[in-house]
């Protein structure tokens, strides 16, 4: 009694981790192929049959993506190998089932498709926290982890199996929603699953946002379409109707509710996949190269790992991770967005005319032809022509026209995503001379034949970038966002709009620099010009704030411009912080000249700025000699600076020029370079980022220019600092002409 | 033309203004998740003054530990009498109103029966050595006598104090150089009797244990990353120390939570803080506990006292029959709304299988109730079969079962000095003692995650602790609640 009174406890504390069976299946019989049960023919299970008693199984088989896509060898789908973890034995032995015919308790459990199930092909899935996770060191198929290194499991990189360089940081799950609970169908649905589906957008009408006629369970139970949503993942199965249908991120999640941080939230949402930053790195061995051109006996090619240390073709080196390369992805509706990527470039044989790959079977005939390696072939090996033996022994074996070829093909990453926390946030990951977005990405270690790989023409994926040699034998990818159609900033600007603006910028500054050594060489030998002169009151406080509120802003707006346009020499700014403060200087000072043209119209001061028409040319030819002459002479200033006329009409004609051509320009190109996140359209109907970006960098160089100039021609006044002074006090000493009016009344009393 | 000069000035100023402000405005950037309440722990943690060396402060010679008391409170005058009427003089609580009991209880290790070495009834002697005083040998002591506290227990940093039967200094402890050393309680002080608690080391408790003394960041993130003491939680004011036990306590004073320091809904993650007001913080931070050292999970005292069977220190020994130990304990989840029911001397054994001490009170429709992880520990333990009631024996005490390994005789001389009715006829009854975890708190990168709890086939048995299935698909409990959800479903037990 005492002992089992301890067992009982025992028993009970066992009984709380209950794994329960799925008891909502009803039993049902096993038959084979003519529908007899199976205990009795001893022929294998026929699922046709089997679960045909009640699902439709041509239904399901006709619809199903694995049986088009030539998973399955013959007509049976093998249903048990996604609905449940029983492997169907091809001999049903008598003790699998009850006395009464039925199969025995807990032999088969059938359930949707778990993670563990799609696993078994697509691996590396994992739903395992307490088992650390591993991979196949020599993997032999191709499935999702060895085409983009996507691990798709809850468990945190630091605690997994795998051999990953510093991993001890990488507290964070492979993949967050595998962390989340979200299983492989919860994404990949079936397509008319009533709990999932989603009416086509085209076919939606506009008042209708949910579609409540729904099928029943039942009708789905009987008929559930095996086509799965998927995304635009390329598995070497062709188009698919059920391309891009899986819910994208969109769909699930509301991405605009969050990401506060992230300025121009809209403009990045509809040029990057949520991909693009949210899958920063992937940690599983991910193929760089595979090389078809010798084979193993068995047909499979050299592997080469992509970012690892130790051998490339083991899977379990030391992992470095990668950040995958960016390419434009195409979706439904016509979307266009950077999204991650990994590229494999592959080396094979083609032969004849259309070139044809020759199948690896076939070569590994000639490479192996009495089981071991060909003697001339490993003699090859030795002296590095192993393919131009191999060659010769297939154009021996009869194949014509054998050439060697290279593909490089991508494949699109969309597992393997992070939270916030660890997603890409910073800034200058992008915007910058160092961006992820032009990072050369390596497509091989090296390149058989001298041969560069072409883009494999099938992969739906444009090619936006340049295949070329590296230093040390290997090929990489150098992608380019311009190609794309993207204008990123801090990345895409153009050098010939920078090389002009550079070359205005210090012609003038050259210039000014010129005259001015020329004027003070002058008043060294001629001394300075003692003439009387006279204060007036010259500007009024509104025109000096005005002025000085104006100057401030611009030239703000060009510092911080220049680190907005070139983030990677100003490291020590942050780049969301410079683009936030280059915005809110450029709206002050948008109403800064608002207001101040208000003032001048309403103050009719406006007319100061248009030249009189009928002296115009005579006195701007006067002032022209001035600066050209006179100034060095010592001669008095042609023409006498009054409150009222206060502009010469060199000046007259350069500010109509800035306030009507350059300000308005650089305003509105800056407007529209703003508002590409809330009217898209206007931007890209006036040309886009591609224009307007370079646009406004060259305006912005045309704005320094005037500055040179500007600040210059302000030393031209009685004295050096008397126009800053003027502008800064209102009051500037000004030469007495003859002829002129010494110590107006009327403009004294403007104090 | 100084109006010009403080005109301009001014001006300067105004356009200063006129940019800095707008651009402060726009440059403010909220990135917190939508009701995360920000967290500043340290704010919580008690700064202390640096401690005052006493090394000439006391010259002694001291024979017995009372001189040390003695000279102790010469300066600190207030100290005995303050902890003369604490939890660790007294071992009981006052009077306690209990749901179910007529009378208020007093409560405490002097009076109540567990489930590992039973109860200190006629096992005074050696149950005190863990006593804060000298010389409580027998149901006589004087609590009220304050010459006997001992300030060493709590205060030597010498290392070199040990107490042996009665509390009482063993052989050879050097007074002196315990008395000069004195400072404020650190792990050491504490762990010698809370880490040993049942017996031994890593016995009772399950999160304590002598790990803790210099403990690894992994075993426990505060201790072990940032070397915490335990007062630096467990916060004292005259000489009372903060936190309690259901193992030996009833009220809901003086209680310790997380949320001392931290914010409940610190997390950057939505997801995360909506569990706060269902999940305690400990449930997910203390994924296992026992992590160097294995802790005792059952107690079978019904097969003590067999000569022959081999002697194992974690498996058995003949004064206390056998045992299971487990390493990396797993804790078991069980609402607990912060009271516990309380087994007291006479209560009868219940019918079921198992007779809980103390079990944590709480269901899933007690708002104030949590999730949290206990360590359960199981025992068959000795009861009067006449009167269904555990008893108490006599064990390290004079004629006990240690000595005699007769536990009728053990059984009649507890029943004589607890003043219960034996009948002669005692069996073994199967009890339960619930331990909440708090102890060895993991770095966050090792708390549990999502699947721990929300895996695809019960991880969890939703259905035993009162939601129709896993909350994840079901909804929250209050969701449930509201819709009417659980009116059908048994509450959590």
């Amino acid at each position: 009694m005492k002992p089992r009174l301890f067992l009982m406890l025992v028993g009970i504390l066992a009984a709380q981790t209950v794994f329960a069976a799925n008891t909502f299946h009803p039993a049902f019989a096993i038959v084979d192929a003519d529908g007899v049960l199976v205990r009795e023919s001893g022929k294998p299970m026929s699922s046709m049959r089997t679960c045909g008693a009640c699902h439709d199984t041509e239904f399901i088989r006709d619809s199903s993506d694995h049986a088009a896509a030539g998973v399955f060898e013959n007509q049976e789908i093998p249903c048990l190998r996604c609905h449940s973890d029983f492997e169907a034995p091809e001999v049903w032995q008598a003790g699998l089932f009850e006395t009464d015919g039925s199969l025995a308790a807990g032999v088969m459990d059938i359930h949707k498709p778990m993670d563990r199930n799609c696993a078994s092909c697509h691996e590396v899935v994992s739903n395992r926290l307490d088992v650390p996770l591993t991979v196949d060191p020599h993997p032999v198929d191709f499935s999702m982890t060895d085409r983009t290194g996507q691990i798709f499991s809850a468990q945190r990189i630091s605690q997994s199996g795998l051999n990953i360089k510093g991993k001890n940081e990488l507290v964070r799950p492979f993949d967050v929603h595998a962390d989340r609970v979200v299983n492989c169908v919860n994404c990949h649905y079936s397509l008319n699953n009533p709990v999932y589906y989603r009416q086509r957008e085209e076919s939606r009408p506009d008042h209708l946002a949910f579609e409540p006629r729904r099928l029943t369970h039942a009708d789905y139970l009987q008929r559930p379409l095996h086509q799965l949503a998927k995304g635009a993942s390329r598995h070497g199965l062709g188009a698919f109707e059920s391309e891009n249908s899986m819910r994208r991120c969109e769909s699930c999640h509301e991405a605009t509710a969050v990401h506060q941080w992230l300025p121009y939230k809209r403009r990045h949402f509809a040029s990057l996949a949520c991909e693009s930053c949210h899958v920063p790195e992937l940690y599983g061995p991910a193929l760089q190269a595979v090389d078809w051109t010798l084979v193993s006996p068995q047909g499979h090619p050299q592997r080469e790992f992509r970012d690892v240390e130790g051998d490339p073709a083991r899977a379990d080196s030391l992992i470095h991770g990668f950040r995958p390369v960016m390419l434009v992805r195409k979706n439904v509706g016509g979307e266009a967005k950077l999204a991650p990527f990994n590229l494999v470039s592959s080396w094979f044989w083609t032969a004849g005319d259309p070139a044809e790959r020759i199948p690896p079977e076939r070569l590994a005939e000639v490479l192996y032809p009495d089981g071991g390696l060909h003697p001339e072939v490993s003699a090859g090996l030795e002296i590095g022509d192993a393919r131009d033996v191999v060659r010769r022994h297939l154009e021996a074996a009869g194949y014509p026209n054998v050439q060697l070829a290279g593909e490089v093909t991508p494949y699109p990453v969309s597992h393997g995503v992070v939270n916030g926390r660890w997603a890409t946030r910073d800034c200058r990951s992008c915007h910058g001379e160092d961006s992820i977005l032009a990072a050369s990405f390596a497509l091989s270690g090296n390149a058989p034949g001298g041969l560069l790989p072409a883009w494999a023409p099938e992969s739906g994926i444009a090619q936006t970038g340049h295949i070329q040699r590296v230093n040390g034998g290997g090929i990489a990818y150098l992608p380019s966002t311009h190609e794309a159609g993207f204008y990123v900033l801090g990345l895409d600007g153009i050098p010939l709009v920078d090389l002009a603006g550079l070359l205005m910028f210090f012609g003038v500054l050259l210039g000014v620099s010129v005259h001015g050594f020329l004027r003070f060489l002058a008043r060294r030998r001629w001394g300075s010009p003692d003439r009387p002169t006279r204060p007036v009151r010259m500007y009024d406080a509104y025109d000096r704030i005005w002025h000085w509120l104006q100057a401030g802003t611009i030239m703000m707006l060009i510092v911080t411009g220049l680190i907005i346009h070139k983030p990677h020499l100003f490291g020590m700014f942050s780049f969301a912080y410079v683009v936030q403060v280059h915005n809110v200087l450029g709206f002050i000072l948008l109403i800064n000249a608002a207001l101040a043209l208000f003032y001048t119209v309403a103050s009719g001061t406006i007319k100061r700025f248009f030249p009189d028409p009928d002296s115009f040319f005579a006195r701007a030819f006067e002032q022209a000699m001035f600066y050209s002459r006179g100034i060095f002479a010592g001669q008095e200033h042609p023409i006498e600076k009054t409150r009222q006329n206060r502009l010469n009409p060199l000046q007259q004609v350069t500010y109509l020029a800035i306030i009507n051509i350059l300000l308005p320009a650089q305003v509105v190109t800056g407007f529209l370079i703003w508002g590409m996140q809330y009217w898209p359209a206007l931007g890209e109907a006036l040309g886009g980022l591609p224009l307007l970006g370079p646009l406004h960098t060259f305006l912005a160089w045309a704005f320094a220019a005037f500055i040179v100039m500007h600040v210059y021609l302000t030393t031209t006044g009685e004295t050096p600092l008397s126009g800053i002074k003027a502008m800064v006090t209102g009051w500037e000493d000004v030469e007495i002409h003859n002829g002129s009016n010494p110590g107006s009344v009327e403009e004294k009393a403007h104090v | 033309m100084k109006y010009r000069q403080t005109g301009w000035i001014a001006g300067l100023v105004f356009i200063l203004a006129l940019v800095a402000i707008p651009i402060w405005y726009f440059t403010q950037i909220d990135d917190t998740v939508a009701g995360q309440i920000p967290d500043s722990p340290w704010d919580g943690v008690p700064r202390r003054a640096a401690p005052v060396d006493h090394s000439s402060l006391l010259e002694g010679p001291f024979e017995t530990g009372q001189q040390v008391t003695a000279a102790c409170l010469a300066c600190h005058e207030d100290s005995a009498e303050q902890v003369i009427h604490t939890a660790h003089w007294r071992w009981e609580s006052g009077p306690v109103e209990m749901e179910g009991r007529a009378e208020a209880v007093s409560v405490g290790k002097k009076n109540a029966i567990n489930n590992f070495c039973i109860g200190i009834q006629g096992n005074w002697e050696s149950c005190t050595s863990c006593h804060a005083g000298y010389g409580w040998e027998d149901e006589t002591f004087d609590f009220e006598n304050t010459a006997n506290v001992d300030c060493l227990a709590c205060h030597d940093h010498s290392g070199g104090y040990r107490k042996g039967k009665m509390g009482l200094p063993v052989e050879g402890v050097d007074l002196v150089a315990a008395a000069k050393s004195v400072g404020l309680p650190t792990r050491e002080n504490c762990g010698s009797c809370h880490f040993r608690g049942g017996g031994g080391n890593a016995v009772k408790h399950g999160d304590l244990d002598e790990s803790l003394y210099y403990p690894e960041e992994h075993v426990d993130v505060h201790m072990g990353r940032y070397d915490f003491q335990c007062i630096d939680c467990h916060r004292t004011e005259d000489h009372v120390i903060g936190g309690r036990s259901i193992s030996v306590s009833v009220d809901n004073e003086n209680q310790i939570a997380c949320t001392d320091c931290h914010s409940p809904k610190l997390h950057a993650d939505q997801r995360i803080n909506a569990h706060t007001d269902t999940v305690a913080c400990q449930t997910c931070h203390i994924p296992e506990v026992a992590v160097h050292q294995a802790t005792k999970t059952h107690w079978d005292w019904s097969t003590a006292g067999d000569a022959d069977r081999e002697e194992d220190t974690h498996e058995y020994l003949k004064i206390k029959g056998s045992f299971i130990y487990e390493k990396s304990l797993k804790p078991e989840f069980i609402w607990y709304n912060g009271l516990a029911e309380r087994y007291l001397l006479g209560d009868p054994v219940t019918d079921g299988p198992i007779t809980p001490l103390n079990h944590p009170k709480g269901d899933i429709r007690d708002p104030d109730a949590k999730i949290w992880p206990f360590k359960v520990h199981l025992a068959v333990q000795p009861y009067d079969v006449e009167y269904n009631y555990l008893m108490q024996p006599v064990t390290a005490g004079q004629g006990g079962f240690w000595r005699e390994f007769d536990w009728d005789q053990a059984l009649r001389l507890g029943s004589e000095i607890t003043g219960m009715e034996y009948s002669g006829a005692y069996g073994f009854a199967s009890t339960s003692m619930y331990w909440p975890q708090t102890h060895m708190v993991a770095p966050k990168e090792d708390a549990l995650q999502c699947k721990s709890c929300h895996c695809e086939r019960g991880c969890i048995d939703w259905v035993a602790i009162g939601y129709p299935g896993d909350p994840m698909k079901w909804g929250s409990r209050e969701a449930l609640l509201h819709h009417r959800a659980l009116s059908t479903q048994e509450a959590g037990r």
